[in-house]
């Protein structure tokens, strides 16, 4: 009796384990699909920025060219002709727009998907446990393994692609903060900026800072792919129970 | 009841709505009856001991007349016992045998399961 009762205990242990588990690949598939999301609010940030372009080009074709403006530098374009018709503030925002735009769609785009996740809910299923290990049946017995499996699939992938995007996303914020002291330095010396160095040096940099959690996303890569096997093997296992005619449990 | 009679029961069961009266589980008619109705009638009746039909019912959350399909199968296989007197319902040995047996089902494959901690 006593040992029934711990086998009751630990399969709502294991139950809870699993529908926590479910729980977190549930927020990554929602995950998954606010990349798109994510993916939009970028693309849009960057035709605004073509826009942007395209409206400061015609502004200078129509008045004459009044200043030095060349995508790679715009930057410089305030500085070098000062004496130009646009104040060099609104110059140097125009300038900066290149890298600023992006980088702004980018925190949009994370604070969004940010505030979505955080609508995901879960934890639906503490109500089923209450009942105690018949809940815990039921639990079990709803599960769509298919569609779970399909979860966990997508969510794997999701999860790695976001590592990569918040990679370049970062590796972008940190060329921007960059650019400066390495342009001015750069100025000093007479010299042209070297992109290739720049983007290099930004990279090690945000690797270097973030390698604590790329590390973590790895492990949790590597734990969702665990339980994508632990499932699989329970799904094909598992055989669901049933009443036969005699009252005896059988194998369905 | 002539036996024309009887075959006309074993015809029609759906017709027979007083499925209190036991032996008629009209529910399960070509499909097997839900394991975790079964589990939660027999971890209430675990709990509380002997109950009453309407306070089963509401125990476990059954509908009155789904309920009495249930009991009405587990009376057949000497899961649960009804009183003569009040017509309180308890669970036999047999119940409790096979609540275990369902328990240790169970256990066998969920036990095994291993996940690691996700953030």
């Amino acid at each position: 009796m006593s040992r029934t009762i711990n086998e009751e205990a630990a399969v709502m242990t294991k139950v809870m384990e699993l529908m926590t588990a479910l729980d977190q690949v549930k927020k990554y598939r929602a995950f998954s699909r606010l990349l798109l999301d994510f993916a939009a609010i970028v693309l849009c940030s960057v035709v605004l920025l073509l826009a942007l372009e395209l409206t400061v080009n015609f502004f200078k074709i129509a008045s004459g060219f009044p200043c030095y403006y060349s995508t790679a530098s715009m930057f410089i374009c305030g500085s070098v002709v000062g004496g130009s018709q646009a104040s060099p503030i609104v110059q140097l925002l125009a300038g900066l727009s290149l890298f600023l735009i992006p980088a702004i769609g980018v925190l949009v785009g994370v604070f969004w998907v940010d505030r979505k996740l955080r609508s995901v809910r879960g934890g639906e299923w503490r109500e089923a446990m209450k009942e105690g290990f018949p809940g815990a049946l039921r639990l079990l017995q709803a599960l769509d393994w298919d569609s779970v499996l399909e979860d966990m699939r997508i969510s794997k992938i999701g999860y790695a692609v976001y590592s990569v995007i918040k990679v370049l996303g970062y590796w972008l914020l940190a060329f921007i903060i960059l650019f400066f002291p390495y342009g001015f330095g750069i100025s000093l010396l007479h010299t042209g900026i070297n992109f290739y160095v720049l983007g290099l040096i930004s990279l090690i940099l945000v690797l270097v800072l973030i390698r604590r959690d790329l590390g973590r996303r790895y492990r949790q890569v590597v734990s969702l792919d665990a339980i994508t096997w632990e499932l699989r093997w329970f799904n094909s296992e598992f055989k669901r129970p049933e009443f036969g005619e005699t009252g005896t449990i059988e194998e369905h | 009841m002539n036996s024309k009679d009887q075959s006309s029961e074993r015809q029609e069961p759906s017709k027979n709505t007083d499925v209190a009266s036991g032996g008629k589980h009209s529910e399960f008619e070509g499909k097997k009856p839900d394991l975790y109705v079964i589990a939660r009638i027999i971890n209430v009746l675990k709990e509380k001991g002997s109950l009453n039909r309407t306070a089963l019912a509401t125990s476990t959350g059954l509908a009155y007349n789904r309920l009495s399909s249930y009991l009405d199968w587990m009376i057949e296989r000497e899961f649960v016992a009804i009183s003569d007197e009040g017509g309180y319902v308890s669970l036999t040995q047999a119940g409790i045998e096979v609540y275990d047996d369902l328990v240790r089902w169970i256990f066998r494959y969920v036990g095994k399961l291993k996940f690691p901690r996700l953030e």
